[in-house]
């Protein structure tokens, strides 16, 4: 009996001990990670939405003034929705900014290290937004 | 002398796995209200820019903040809106504040509360009519 009792001494602590780094560490580290990575992938779909609108605001004012209908500056496309993007994230990068028309569809990524990285070393957001610049007045102009 | 071994080695391990099941809640729930508080934040920002004049503008930049900030755990929700003149391809410039409650945490001396905030800006559309 008293044998028995000396083998089970210390089962609980050791149990703890397995599940403590194998199961539940892990745990509290996916969840801590999922959430900020979360609001992180929101805050950059935010940004492209953002860059997306300011982007497609580049209209090619010369084409314009000489009877051309409207049309986009590409030049300024890309550099507006590069300026834009970094403004408000400044560890995104934009992958591609495609342009058709007056509609402007931009795709961006963005490198994040979780902060307890324990499944993962570095995750990589991508998001995407697309803007159309349409005419009209929301409001009646000045004339 | 073996009777409620178990029982003790138990009582040592509780107050680790609690302190990380509620420290990881918490960390959720001050993500989940930063999310939001920037959320709000930028829906104000956007909203205020696409108003037609700059008493609008800030009026309803408040309205969108207060209705999305609503869905969030946050207390005390405070907005600054400065609208920098409203004159076409300015900056409008939205700052926020808010506190998230984790006072339910406190019973493992970790922070009662955290106080959050938030920055957007937002392009006034360059080719618009504003009044």
């Amino acid at each position: 009996m008293i044998c028995t009792s000396l083998r089970e001494r210390g089962q609980v602590l050791a149990f703890f001990a397995l599940v403590l780094p194998l199961v539940l560490l892990p745990v509290v580290a996916f969840a801590v990670d999922a959430a900020v990575l979360g609001a992180d992938a929101a805050a950059l779909q935010a940004a492209t939405a953002r860059a997306a609108e300011v982007a497609v605001e580049q209209i090619d004012v010369a084409a314009f003034r000489a009877g051309g209908g409207l049309a986009l500056d590409q030049t300024g496309v890309v550099s507006a929705a590069t300026q834009t993007l970094l403004d408000a994230e400044p560890g995104a990068s934009v992958d591609s900014v495609g342009i058709a028309g007056t509609q402007v569809t931009l795709s961006v990524s963005e490198h994040v290290q979780p902060a307890l990285p324990l499944w993962t070393g570095e995750v990589t957001l991508h998001a995407r937004a697309s803007a159309r610049l349409s005419a009209g007045y929301d409001w009646p102009s000045s004339l | 002398m073996s009777r409620a071994q178990a029982l003790v080695e138990l009582a040592v391990c509780v107050p680790i796995v609690m302190v990380m099941a509620v420290g990881a809640a918490a960390c959720v729930q001050v993500a989940d209200a930063r999310s939001g508080l920037d959320a709000a934040t930028q829906a104000a920002a956007a909203t205020a820019a696409r108003a037609p004049d700059a008493a609008t503008a800030s009026a309803s930049a408040r309205r969108r903040f207060d209705s999305v900030v609503a869905a969030y755990p946050l207390r005390q929700p405070v907005i600054s809106i400065a609208l920098g003149g409203f004159q076409r391809a300015s900056l409008i410039t939205v700052t926020s504040a808010a506190t998230v409650d984790i006072g339910w945490a406190g019973l493992l001396h970790l922070p009662l509360g955290a106080v959050l905030e938030a920055r957007a800006v937002a392009h006034l559309e360059s080719w618009r009519t504003h009044r």
